[in-house]
């Protein structure tokens, strides 16, 4: 058999991978992001991006210019990372961090972010002190943080972070996402 | 014939370093934290967040015997090739038989063409049919795009199949959004006479990155014992490229490929009819192959997900004593998920079509010469968690069907208990087979001729000594029952230390048949039988220890004690091996690695030789390299290898071949990015 065979063989895969493969073969900016990065901070910024294209319900604020609370719940290690978002502008509010272990203490929180360390029962129990408030519940890479009634779970798959969302429990706590962020997400449970 | 263009591997890389810089954009910025905070979305899903680099220790989660290289490890050994980056990885003996050869393998069994070790470079097996080994010098990728080298010691067939015996390493390359930006590197020295390698890479759209590179070496002789040149210089050119793009939030693609083409030499030793019935010949193997990859990852949920991954790869060689052509298509289906509260499952489904065809030379013969052969296979492997955090229970088996031994199972059972957090404790019985090769199956091989009126042979005729496959349909099996633990005593200090007793059956022997009279020369045919039991126990060490700030030292030591080489099918391994790396910081910009290593003495097989073994010394060796950065876009650095004496011999290859020494040798290298 020669090289001939060959190429006109591999070239038939590439046709038939050319159907399934998307690439958008233009020359776009360059990625300046090659560095590997603190994984912390990176997470912190998806948890500024998943308050940006969140709609809260009108009467959930007092006021135009109230404060978009997020709570750090149950873990250390990433109180740097959240510092670096603090202030930083949810639309017309300010976003504003606090670093708290009591889940009797989340009640009224916009945000409450998961840390991966929280022990079960007290993850449970979190969630449900937040359950009937339009609470957007975050966690850090936990399993079985959607089926617990949570709202967005981070995972990292192939070196990159993911997220995944319970569109439906979100329905239920009157929250929305924006199609920007849902673009993006894998989407649990309907619509 | 459309062969693939020849050209000088200076030339050619040349031309695409010129290219590299004919597409030089920007310099890339590096985002500090304050800026990542601000990105989008969008920027945010193409950050890699792993820790390489990062002075950071883990403690892998594995059940098994698994060493990991990173991509610094790599750098900072200053190895120009993937089997000499292997020897910092405990349990594995790697040899360099010359300029251009080399015999690795793990836990034992270590030649020319070892039969136990499965290989893959980004999910593709480099495992050649035709011996059931690899051939290491056609192995390449760009050293500096390459994320890690996972190398698992002890049998993976569970999960990775028939042949991943007595290990499994596993090439992976970083993805496309992961090397951005350019690299060129030009060096040269002694041994390695000239090199250069370019990549170039982009973002080619919102969630799509590609790159391409181009690299090429020429490498000079070794030494014989004399001093002499062993005439095993040798030229290597390869390209290739890999796309990586996100179509939606679940799904990503991959595309990737490479081509090289080589011409190695060698003094090749074939037996004759005529005195004085060997003739060293001035031998080039023509090498070239080519490869293309497809995969697509679906992710599910955060514990769900699966992939489909579609290989062609076509390898071609030519020399004095084999001439082969392979073409390999590979499908593969995997599929993971979280069923209920405790059980981890991966499962998939395989299917290779293997074709080659093999033309005779005077020493190597085949029938039929061409085969082409399927061969299914299907896994399932539950993850059980016994106890929360503490304990987990893993089962699992492959079962494949081939066409020379039909079906086979190869299932394994493993535990891992966490006692703390630091400290894990393993435990595995496993199966694994190896399906007969090509040879074993259908070859005729004409080893070596015993001159008349010799001591071994008072005849008057020529005695051609003959190895013939015959097919038994029987694989070589092995159950292996290992244990391991590893613990961080203090968060600088990772130890990982692994035990294992290997119980070998029907490994491959030869059995003398009758003499057949041909006329002018008396045929002594041995046959290819797989009826030895033998076995193999040792112990496995490797330490990292982060002393300061700018002082790492990375400790492996192996211990082997097998009796595989009983039946003379290979040499004895060496008992005691010790590999000592030391990498220091001196400052911002200068690196300094020092690189000891210890071989005890072995033996290999060697059919010129009287009693059929060659002994080899035990050695120690010493690579240093030293490097500046006088500006972050450029490193200059020098490095020197087996710096402790004028040369030394690892290994001979067991037939038609020399024994050749490995010399001294410095390089320098310049490396530019853009």
């Amino acid at each position: 058999m020669t090289y001939a065979k060959y190429i006109r063989r591999a070239w038939g895969i590439v046709s038939c991978t050319a159907l399934i493969f998307p690439a958008q073969l233009s020359f776009g900016p360059k990625d300046t992001l090659a560095a590997a990065m603190d994984e912390p901070t990176v997470k912190a910024a998806f948890v500024l991006n998943f308050a940006r294209y969140t709609q809260w319900p009108e009467d959930h604020f007092e006021t135009a210019d109230e404060p978009c609370e997020l709570a750090v719940f149950g873990g250390t290690g990433m109180e740097e990372a959240f510092q670096r978002i603090e202030g930083k502008p949810i639309g017309s509010r300010p976003l504003k961090i606090r670093f708290t272990d009591d889940p009797e203490t989340l009640e009224g929180s916009h945000i409450v972010y998961f840390c991966r360390e929280t022990p079960l029962e007290k993850r449970l129990a979190a969630l449900d002190a937040v359950k009937d408030g339009s609470t957007l519940t975050i966690g850090d890479d936990m399993p079985r943080f959607l089926g617990s009634g949570g709202l967005i779970n981070m995972f990292k798959k192939n070196d990159r972070l993911r997220f995944e969302i319970n569109v439906e429990r979100a329905l239920q706590v009157r929250l929305k996402f924006r199609s920007r962020l849902l673009r993006h997400a894998i989407i649990v449970g309907g619509p | 014939m459309n062969r693939i263009s020849k050209g000088s591997p200076g030339t050619r890389a040349r031309y695409f370093m010129v290219l590299s810089l004919l597409l030089l954009l920007s310099s890339p910025l590096r985002a500090s934290e304050q800026e990542v905070v601000d990105l989008s979305i969008e920027d945010l899903m193409n950050i890699n967040v792993t820790s390489v680099g990062k002075k950071e220790q883990h403690l892998s989660d594995s059940t098994a015997a698994v060493f990991v290289i990173t991509n610094q490890d790599l750098k900072r050994s200053g190895v120009t090739n993937i089997p000499d980056a292997l020897r910092m990885v405990p349990g594995l003996t790697v040899s360099r038989i010359d300029s251009n050869k080399w015999a690795v393998n793990s836990r034992g069994a270590t030649s020319r063409f070892a039969d136990k070790l499965l290989v893959f470079i980004d999910g593709r097996t480099v495992y050649t049919p035709f011996f059931s080994g690899v051939y290491w010098e056609v192995q390449d990728v760009m050293l500096e795009d390459v994320d890690r080298i996972e190398v698992i010691r002890g049998p993976g067939a569970t999960l990775w199949g028939a042949n991943a015996v007595n290990g499994v390493i596993n090439i992976i390359t970083k993805q496309a959004s992961d090397t951005v930006g350019g690299v060129a590197t030009v060096g040269g020295g002694t041994t390695e006479e000239g090199f250069a390698e370019a990549r170039y890479g982009a973002a080619l759209g919102k969630a799509t990155h590609g790159r391409f590179y181009a690299k090429g070496f020429k490498r000079d002789e070794f030494e014989r014992a004399s001093g002499d040149g062993a005439g095993d210089d040798w030229e290597m050119a390869q390209g290739g490229f890999r796309v990586d793009t996100r179509r939606t939030a679940r799904d990503s693609f991959t595309f990737q490929g490479d081509l090289y083409d080589g011409e190695i030499n060698q003094e090749v030793v074939l037996p004759t009819l005529a005195p004085p019935y060997a003739e060293i010949v001035d031998d080039t193997a023509d090498v070239s192959g080519g490869n293309l990859l497809t995969r697509w990852q679906r992710v599910l949920s955060s514990t769900s997900d699966l992939s489909l991954q579609l290989i062609y790869d076509v390898s071609k060689r030519e020399e004095a004593f084999t001439n082969e052509e392979k073409e390999n298509i590979d499908v593969d289906f995997q599929h993971h998920f979280k069923a209920g509260e405790r059980h981890d499952i991966v499962w998939g489904a395989g299917y290779q079509r293997i074709h080659d065809e093999l033309a005779d030379t005077s020493v190597l013969m085949y029938s039929p010469e061409s085969r082409t052969d399927d061969l299914f296979s299907a896994f399932l492997q539950d993850e059980i968690l016994l106890s929360d955090n503490r304990l987990w229970l893993t089962l699992g088996s492959k079962v494949e069907h081939n066409e020379s031994t039909g079906y086979e199972v190869q299932p394994s059972a493993r535990l891992l208990f966490s006692p703390r957090p630091n400290h894990k404790l393993w435990a595995a019985v496993s199966r694994a087979v190896r399906t007969p090769s090509r040879v074993e199956r259908d070859g005729v091989v004409n080893l070596y001729v015993v001159p008349p009126m010799s001591p071994e042979n008072p005849s008057p005729l020529p005695v051609v000594v003959t190895g013939i496959g015959v097919d038994d349909e029987q694989s070589e099996e092995l159950i292996a029952y290992e244990v391991g633990y590893r613990f961080m005593p203090r968060p600088t200090v990772s130890v990982d230390i692994a035990g294992y007793y290997h119980d070998y059956d029907h490994l491959r022997v030869t059995r003398q048949g009758p003499p057949e009279f041909q006329g002018t020369y008396i045929k002594q045919p041995f046959f290819l039988v797989h009826e030895f039991s033998s076995r193999a126990y040792g112990a496995e060490l490797a330490t990292a220890w982060q002393v300061t700030d700018w002082l790492k030292e990375d400790l492996a030591y192996t211990y082997l004690n097998s009796n595989l080489e009983e039946e003379g099918q290979v040499g004895r391994e060496p008992t005691h091996q010790v590999s000592l790396r030391s990498a220091v910081d001196m400052g911002n910009d200068l690196e300094l690695d020092l690189w000891l290593r210890y071989v005890d003495d072995s033996s290999a097989a060697y059919a010129a030789s009287p009693d059929g073994t060659y002994e080899i010394d035990d050695y120690l060796t010493l690579d240093v390299r030293l490097s500046w950065a006088p500006a972050p876009a450029l490193e200059l650095s020098v490095v020197g290898q087996n710096l402790l004496d004028e040369r030394h011999p690892e290994y001979v290859m067991e037939n038609y071949g020399l024994p050749t020494e490995v010399p001294r040798s410095v390089y320098g290298k310049i490396t530019y990015r853009f």
